[in-house]
């Protein structure tokens, strides 16, 4: 590919980087039980996703969108639009308010849009019919169940945290368990932040890694390294950046504007949410780690009679209603600014 | 473990440790304030005058100790994350709360002082007697709550009762201030104010008391 072509799509795949980063995040809950300070989260966090994407980026493979077109295959332009709609709302919501939306609900607004809209600039086949309908009603269903399966999960796990924190006789053990929690929850959250960078990775680098400039090695003197550890490299420091620079608004807005934390709830919340995913994974279904995050500190907020932050929660609610249609809007609109451009 | 909770301020143990120390002064001198408070009423009371100004120069020195508590708990250790933030915040307001029973033994021999040419009523010492056993218990509530919750809870009730009974007691004083003919304004006055001086002892001992309740209650 033509060198000017190649650093027009790094480029281009370094801001969806960073756009992702700056909202998808996983240290909010360490905030929140101040056991870091919004500076070390976002340095610790952006460290973490260089090396998660680095080392796990490589193993995961990211076809976007492309189980909601039925028989058909995304143009590159198409992967563009999707991805560059995406990267403006993701960015707008954590830049202006610092709302927590999902990648997810991005990518299908704005497949749904540039599906729908792609006859209108000479793509034939394209269209409504185009759309697996029964995919996008299954995404959407997941939505739904998303934050109900991560209230019922979180409030139950931390009911359990609670019971047994009764137990404790004074103030010096109850402390001790805090930080125990407040340990673990470091541990957890690194953890969670390492494969959390290896998985968004992919989203930003998926139009890279199909083409043949990243799929032999590259020397490094005695060293041969594989070559597409550039695009992983490039987006790795892009989410690390987008967290680093615009992140903290949203790690601000879970972590002190829905609900208080204590290590004990903060480590309750985030465990529920990995389980909650892990499973969702195992059985398919298409659940929305940002909407179960918010459902898990809510819930532990109510089990532990912390008053939940209504306001802050209907806006954030909003957000995500107002996010499909927005990146449909978006995506027509960059597929037709692209097409302009070819 | 410690060099991992300096970074990411999780508590320092030495740091803890010394927070440990500084506590149990400040209770100490709260204490000890309350006692002489106790001595000092029951000396004006038996007319033994020679020892109250010693008494209340002792009195201020202990509240000025337990302001230095204060502050070094605040500058050095509070503000230096030797505990992790929702328990600096619970721990400060206790530090806060024993601290304000320490003014208000200060301020009530102060008030003595100025009236020490009088001869109290003998309510005042029932309530002096009072504040003492509510400091005496509040030590213990104070104690307790590090390691155990009941016991701890079982301590602030008990100030609660005494609290009333010396609210009682201040109100029959009143009665009998206002009722009796043999008191003059001036002394009316006067006694008014040191009971209800000496009261607040037992009252910020009993909002300590309150406090430590909450945090039994929340975290048990």
């Amino acid at each position: 590919m033509e060198p000017v072509l190649l650093g027009v799509l790094l480029i281009i795949s370094f801001m969806v980087a960073f756009a992702i980063g700056s909202n998808d995040e996983a240290m909010a809950p360490a905030v929140g039980a101040k056991v870091f300070t919004v500076r070390t989260a976002v340095a610790i966090g952006g460290l973490i996703t260089v090396l998660g994407a680095v080392s796990m980026g490589g193993n995961v493979s990211e076809k976007v969108g492309s189980d909601m077109v039925r028989g058909l295959t995304l143009t590159t332009e198409m992967v563009f639009a999707i991805l560059i709609s995406m990267a403006i709302w993701l960015l707008v919501a954590s830049a202006t308010r610092g709302l927590p939306i999902s990648t997810t609900q991005c990518i299908v607004g704005s497949v749904i849009g540039v599906a729908v809209f792609a006859p209108f600039v000479g793509y034939t086949g394209w269209g409504i019919e185009a759309i697996d309908w029964f995919v996008v009603l299954e995404v959407f269903v997941g939505w739904i169940v998303s934050p109900v399966i991560g209230f019922l999960v979180a409030a139950a796990v931390f009911a359990l945290v609670r019971r047994s924190q009764k137990q404790v006789q004074g103030l010096t053990d109850l402390e001790r368990q805090e930080r125990l929690a407040a340990y673990g929850l470091a541990a957890f959250l690194i953890w969670t932040s390492l494969s959390r960078g290896g998985n968004d990775v992919a989203n930003a680098i998926a139009p890279l890694v199909v083409l043949p400039d990243f799929m032999g090695t590259i020397e490094l003197g005695f060293i041969a390294l594989p070559a597409v550890i550039l695009p992983l490299i490039i987006g790795g420091t892009g989410m690390a950046l987008g967290l680093i620079v615009v992140g903290r608004k949203v790690i601000r807005t879970l972590a002190t504007e829905v609900v208080s934390l204590s290590p004990s709830s903060a480590l309750a919340a985030s465990v529920s949410v990995a389980l909650i995913m892990f499973v969702g994974t195992l059985l398919g279904l298409p659940l929305s780690g940002t909407h179960v995050l918010v459902a898990a500190l809510i819930a532990v907020g109510w089990v532990s009679a912390t008053p939940v932050q209504m306001k802050q929660v209907k806006d954030i609610l909003i957000s995500w209603i107002i996010t499909v249609p927005i990146s449909a809007v978006l995506g027509v609109a960059v597929l037709w600014v692209i097409l302009g451009f070819i | 473990m410690d060099t991992f909770s300096r970074i990411f301020g999780l508590g320092d143990k030495d740091l803890q440790k010394q927070a440990d120390e500084l506590l149990l002064r400040l209770s100490k001198a709260l204490q000890s304030a309350s006692a002489k408070l106790h001595v000092c009423v029951d000396d004006w009371d038996d007319g033994k005058m020679k020892h109250l100004d010693e008494l209340e120069s002792e009195i201020i020195s202990l509240e000025r100790e337990a302001d230095e508590v204060k502050e070094e708990l605040y500058e050095k250790i509070f503000s230096k994350r030797a505990y992790l933030p929702q328990q600096t915040q619970e721990r400060y307001q206790l530090v806060q709360h024993m601290d304000s029973v320490v003014d208000a033994a200060e301020n009530a021999v102060r008030m003595i002082l100025v009236g020490s040419n009088f001869r109290p009523p003998s309510e005042i010492k029932g309530i002096a007697e009072k504040g003492w056993i509510c400091t005496d218990l509040l030590q213990d509530a104070v104690k307790y709550l590090f390691t155990d919750f009941k016991k701890s809870v079982e301590y602030t009730l008990k100030i609660d009762r005494v609290r009333e009974e010396a609210r009682d007691l201040s109100f029959k004083l009143l009665k009998k201030l206002f009722n009796d003919k043999k008191y003059s304004a001036k002394e009316v006055s006067l006694f008014r104010a040191i009971s209800e001086r000496i009261l607040q002892v037992a009252i910020r001992s009993e909002d300590t008391g309150d406090f430590i309740r909450t945090l039994a209650v929340k975290y048990s």
